[in-house]
């Protein structure tokens, strides 16, 4: 007696598991995975008192929360736009190559402008840009950083 | 009558190959185009900057909401207990992910408390102008 055999099927791979573990994967990098891109603003904090002998002068400059993006710019009680005191730190970079600005923020100032502020003075005058505090009276107390 | 009953099964797997391209293709997108991050512990909303630096994996990363409370990754942390892990595994480089409405103060006194605590670089984390 003949038994006929089937013709052999072509071997392939059960696709309803294999497509479950792909769905399974798909959903899984889809809710793990994020697109934004991280950049950082880089602040170089505890050498306060290097920076202070190296930086015979000094600007301080007070940011003010303002309606704008870039916060206001006080120096020496007036309020300065960004090119003017961009202009009054060359003259003064002029005479002295290490002089040091020292940006004040206010208690409430959004770190948004702060970051805007530290980030656009930073293109221009790099290392000689540093960050402290506001006290309740006016002077500028530790810490004391520079990005 | 046998022929098509036997038939229809391969009709609908190969109906699903198209599915399955596409879907692998999906895949690849994400794995590839995407990063994975830790889950953390506040959403937050860093500042917008426009300068480009890639940030660093395996440093410490601190987040900060703006009640000033601190964590890393899941964790919630007290300023003693960073003063300690710091004393106990000094770094000298520091992220910190804080949202963009975050009053100064707050940044100066982790500043503050990073500076005791021997850190020399706070890198403040932002997210690329779009």
């Amino acid at each position: 007696m003949q038994i006929e055999t089937p013709p052999a099927k072509r071997n392939l791979i059960s696709l309803t598991p294999l497509i479950d573990i792909v769905f399974i994967l798909l959903v899984f990098f889809m809710l793990a995975s994020t697109f934004s891109k991280w950049s950082y603003l880089g602040i170089q904090i505890g050498e306060a008192e290097a920076t202070d002998m190296d930086a015979p002068t000094q600007t301080v400059v007070g940011l003010k929360s303002s309606d704008q993006a870039m916060p206001r710019f006080a120096v020496e009680g007036g309020i300065l736009s960004l090119e003017a005191l961009t202009q009054h730190l060359r003259n003064e970079m002029d005479r002295n190559a290490k002089h040091s600005v020292l940006l004040l923020p206010t208690p409430d100032l959004p770190l948004q402008k702060l970051v805007l502020a530290l980030e656009t003075l930073q293109r221009d005058f790099g290392d000689n840009v540093s960050l402290a505090m506001q006290a309740d009276d006016d002077s500028a107390t530790a810490p004391e950083a520079s990005p | 009558m046998r022929l098509s009953d036997v038939e229809k099964p391969t009709e609908q797997g190969e109906n699903v190959l198209p599915l399955v391209n596409v879907v692998f293709l999906l895949l690849i997108f994400f794995m590839i185009a995407g990063t994975l991050t830790s889950p953390e512990k506040f959403a937050l909303q860093p500042p917008q900057a426009e300068q480009e630096k890639d940030l660093a994996d395996q440093k410490l990363q601190l987040q900060v909401n703006n009640e000033g409370q601190l964590a890393i990754r899941e964790t919630a942390i007290t300023v003693d207990e960073l003063k300690q892990r710091l004393a106990e595994k000094p770094a000298k480089i520091v992220q910190v992910k804080a949202n963009a409405d975050l009053p100064a103060k707050e940044l100066i006194k982790l500043m503050e408390t990073l500076t005791a605590s021997g850190v020399s670089e706070l890198q403040l984390i932002t997210q690329k102008v779009p």
